[in-house]
């Protein structure tokens, strides 16, 4: 695999970087062959063909899967993802090809409204300090509103979440305040935390997909290939 | 909501092709159950509303094997949707929870769950859930004499409800475990959609005799069968029936006893309707009489009327259900057995009352299609009284119509919301101003109103304590559980009268069929515990008047327009209730209702 590592080594754009070089990918390409012409020899000088090598040689796939396997690794060790997030991963199939982002995206939609709604609840019951009967209302609903968090972000997995859901509504059965607020602050932290890295996540995906569909025969490439020029 | 047409099951693979239909209010969480069914070749229909998910089982009942439901939802609460789909669909229906809480756990099994499970949840519970399917096919397949009942076909599912629900409380084995034993044919001859049969007002009447006749703790499908003396019934759907309301009752006790101190607050001191309560401990619902002590009804909130109610629901669902006098005449029998100091005409207004608490108690809803002005309700009272006869909407109708009446097709009688009726046994006048002072549910107006017309359709005899019935069973909720006070005294045409404008117009104003939780269940708790007596009385009466009512005012209440017309007293057998409207009310309705019927026997 030496010729792999060579081939790494030439490796110079990132997983965000959009690969959009002054390709023109002739209608062959449409099939999965891409014939590179055309190409700005100057492109990150990889290569005869002007391309990134991983990308001409198919492991445009896979170094964005290896990317995404990482981050997702990452997000287990920091506990913000659990097994039910894999298990997610194995319903998606065929026959639902992108359930796993439409899902969190259904997550995170309903996600906002419910943070919405439990800083407004948490401000209204600011209001009514003196009133333990009032704040009861609230803090019922903010129990009602963080049930139904802790059921979505545990269905797909988002561990952290939940568990900061469950400190929260230990504070409002408390009807503690403060103790409500700095949960608050903090779901709404791990949630954007969350957020963020799945996003990242699915963007992967999406260049994975889209590498995956430009594929380019190892052995033309390798006919012509001049890599350790 | 994502709803999509559930073909029917292929059975030959089964569990493959298992009809499941989702409900969640959590759209993530559906999202990932309906994957996660569909991964295990189920097929799966989504709805995020426990109502679109029993319209949708109402309509097509028959399409679907099993139901899985969400705990938590805003717009009824699960356990409520539990009870009404297995009383009227008989569907196993598995529970879901973020929270997993024991006693919620518990709740959950006690309203009739097969299962219970917590989110997340996992594809290899998911992958066992049919067993639940199997085991009440097969149950009801041992049990149908008829070989044309379909497989699906939940009759004299008694057995197998006994043994998927051994977590049950009121489990305690009394039924006869006879399985061997194959009834007559399941179906009811009146009943015509389903092969189950259906309770009818005189079916319930003579059960709930039969049953008090034996000693509620005594009776065993077997004996009560024989004191029925129907043909055409099978044992089973009498053991069937007999667990369901053993269950409902349960319920209500339960609920009543979580309020003493609501229902404390709310005992009338008058004297009069103590003797009328008489032993009927618990009858709570009666203790507004004209003390207007019911605004502390106010402190019904912390009810949780959805999960009270929704177990009421289920009782009295399955009274309502075709059972409209069934769940009066235990409540009768009840009184009748435990009241030895009461008089013979008290024993009979009580055993009136007692129907009539039942049947409010009762969901109504179920049966409020069925529910005509008819003399079913008569009949039962008659059973009673010797000089019932022809009266529309017998105590007995009107009263579960009442209670129903709120909870189906939003026509919310009485206490309609989900707080429990508070049926006052005080004076209706007196109570409904009390009554409106408070504001903790909208219920029992509704009973008011029923109150004044069932008046003029009860025996002579019955007027009476109708009368008193019929306010004390209006109170209960809207506002505080309006309490009507009847004078016991009162005769049915004075009350006739006289009071049926006033409460119509007290009816209207005061009729804040609100469904308010807490606040009723536990008026009508305390109420219960206070004032047996007295309770029962009310529900009769306000149930009669409830049918005219329903079928002359319309209350609006919370911005609910109770259909009076849709509750009809009247049940006819063959009549599906249709509860399309108007849940929350039926809920809170049948909840009190099932509550104070409940609360009747219990003591």
């Amino acid at each position: 695999m030496a010729a792999h590592v060579s081939l790494c080594a030439f490796l110079a754009v990132g997983p965000q970087q959009q690969l959009q070089p002054s390709l023109h990918i002739p209608p062959q390409a449409k099939q999965g062959k891409v014939v590179v012409v055309g190409v700005e020899p100057t492109y990150l000088g990889l290569g005869k063909t002007g391309l990134p090598v991983w990308m001409l040689v198919g492991f445009g796939a896979e170094r964005l899967g290896a990317d995404m396997n990482r981050l997702l690794a990452l997000l287990f060790h920091q506990g913000v993802l659990d097994e039910q997030f894999l298990q997610l991963q194995q319903l998606q199939d065929e026959t639902s090809p992108n359930f796993v982002s439409e899902v969190v995206t259904i997550f995170f939609h309903e996600s906002e409204k419910l943070l919405t709604s439990l800083r407004s609840l948490l401000m209204m019951v600011e209001g009514d300090d003196d009133q333990d009967h009032e704040g009861g209302l609230e803090y019922g609903k903010i129990g009602v509103h963080l049930n139904q968090f802790m059921g979505s972000s545990s269905s797909i997995g988002a561990k952290r979440v939940r568990n900061v859901c469950l400190a929260f509504r230990a504070a409002s059965d408390h009807h503690n305040r403060h103790g409500c607020l700095r949960a608050l602050e903090q779901l709404e932290h791990e949630y954007c935390y969350l957020k963020n890295k799945l996003h990242e996540f699915f963007q992967l995906e999406q260049q994975k997909v889209l590498a995956a569909g430009v594929r380019y025969p190892m052995n033309h490439y390798n006919n012509n290939n001049n890599i350790n020029s | 909501m994502t709803v999509e047409q559930g073909v029917g099951g292929n059975q030959d693979q089964f569990p493959i092709g298992m009809r499941v239909l989702a409900v969640d209010d959590d759209l993530t969480c559906l999202m990932v159950l309906e994957t996660l069914l569909r991964k295990c070749q189920y097929h799966v229909t989504t709805t995020s509303q426990a109502r679109m998910a029993l319209k949708i089982l109402r309509e097509r009942r028959n399409d679907f094997d099993l139901v899985i439901s969400d705990v938590h939802m805003p717009d009824m609460d699960g356990f409520h949707l539990l009870e009404k789909v297995g009383l009227e669909m008989d569907l196993p229906v598995i529970m879901l929870s973020a929270n997993g809480d024991p006693k919620v756990v518990m709740k959950g099994i006690t309203h009739g769950a097969c299962d219970y499970l917590l989110k997340p949840i996992r594809i290899e519970e998911l992958k066992n859930i049919w067993q639940h399917v199997v085991r009440r096919k097969k149950t009801d397949n041992r049990n149908n004499v008829d070989s044309a009942v379909k497989p699906h076909s939940q009759s004299g599912e008694a057995t197998s409800d006994h043994k998927l629900n051994k977590k049950r409380k009121d489990q305690n084995g009394e039924e006869d475990d006879d399985l061997d034993e194959n009834g007559n044919d399941n179906d009811d001859p009146s009943s015509q959609k389903k092969p189950r049969v259906v309770w009818s007002v005189e079916l319930h009447r003579k059960f709930v005799s039969a049953v008090n006749h034996l000693g509620i703790d005594k009776a065993v499908p077997k004996k009560i069968l024989e004191l029925m003396n129907v043909e055409k019934l099978s044992r089973e759907n009498v053991a069937s029936h007999l667990q369901k309301y053993r269950l409902y009752l349960r319920r209500i006790s339960t609920v009543a006893n979580q309020h003493a101190n609501m229902a404390a607050a709310l005992v009338s001191t008058d004297a009069s309707y103590l003797q009328m309560g008489g032993s009927l401990t618990g009858y709570g619902l009666h203790n507004v009489a004209g003390n207007g002590q019911f605004h502390n009804g106010a402190g019904y909130r912390s009810v949780n009327p959805n999960g009270m109610l929704g177990r009421l629901n289920s009782p009295a669902g399955m009274s309502i259900h075709g059972l409209p006098s069934s769940g009066m005449v235990q409540v009768a029998s009840h009184a009748q057995g435990g009241r030895n100091h009461l008089t013979t005409n008290q024993r009979q207004f009580q055993s009136g009352i007692s129907n009539a608490d039942v049947l409010q108690g009762m969901p109504v809803s179920l049966e409020l299609d069925q529910i005509q002005t008819n003399n079913k309700g008569l009949n039962y009272i008659r059973q009673h009284i010797p000089p019932a006869t022809e009266t529309t909407t017998a105590a007995f109708p009107p009263d579960m119509s009442m209670v129903v009446g709120s909870g189906s097709n939003g026509s919310f009688m009485v206490g309609a919301s989900e707080k429990p009726l508070l049926l006052d046994h005080g004076r209706c006048n007196e109570n409904w101003s009390n009554a409106s002072a408070h504001s903790t549910g909208s219920t029992t107006l509704f009973l008011d109103h029923c109150d004044v017309p069932s008046r003029s359709s009860l025996p002579i005899h019955l007027q009476g304590t109708k009368a008193d019935l019929g306010c004390r069973v209006a109170s209960a909720g809207s506002n505080g559980a309006q309490m009507m006070s009847n004078a016991p005294q009162q005769s049915w045409d004075r009350l006739a009268a006289p009071s049926y404008n006033h409460f119509n117009n007290v009816g209207s104003s005061s009729v804040n069929l609100s469904i308010q939780d807490n606040g009723v269940v536990d008026m009508i708790n305390q109420r219960w515990d206070a004032n047996n007596a007295s309770l029962l009385r009310t529900p009769s009466f306000s149930s009669t008047g409830q049918s005219n009512f329903l079928d002359t005012s319309s209350v609006k209440h919370n911005g609910l327009s109770v259909e009076i017309p849709r509750v009809s007293i009247a049940r006819q057998p063959n009549q599906q209730h249709n509860l399309q409207t108007g849940h929350s009310h039926f809920g809170s309705l049948e909840d009190v209702a099932g509550f104070m019927t409940t609360r009747e026997w219990t003591r």
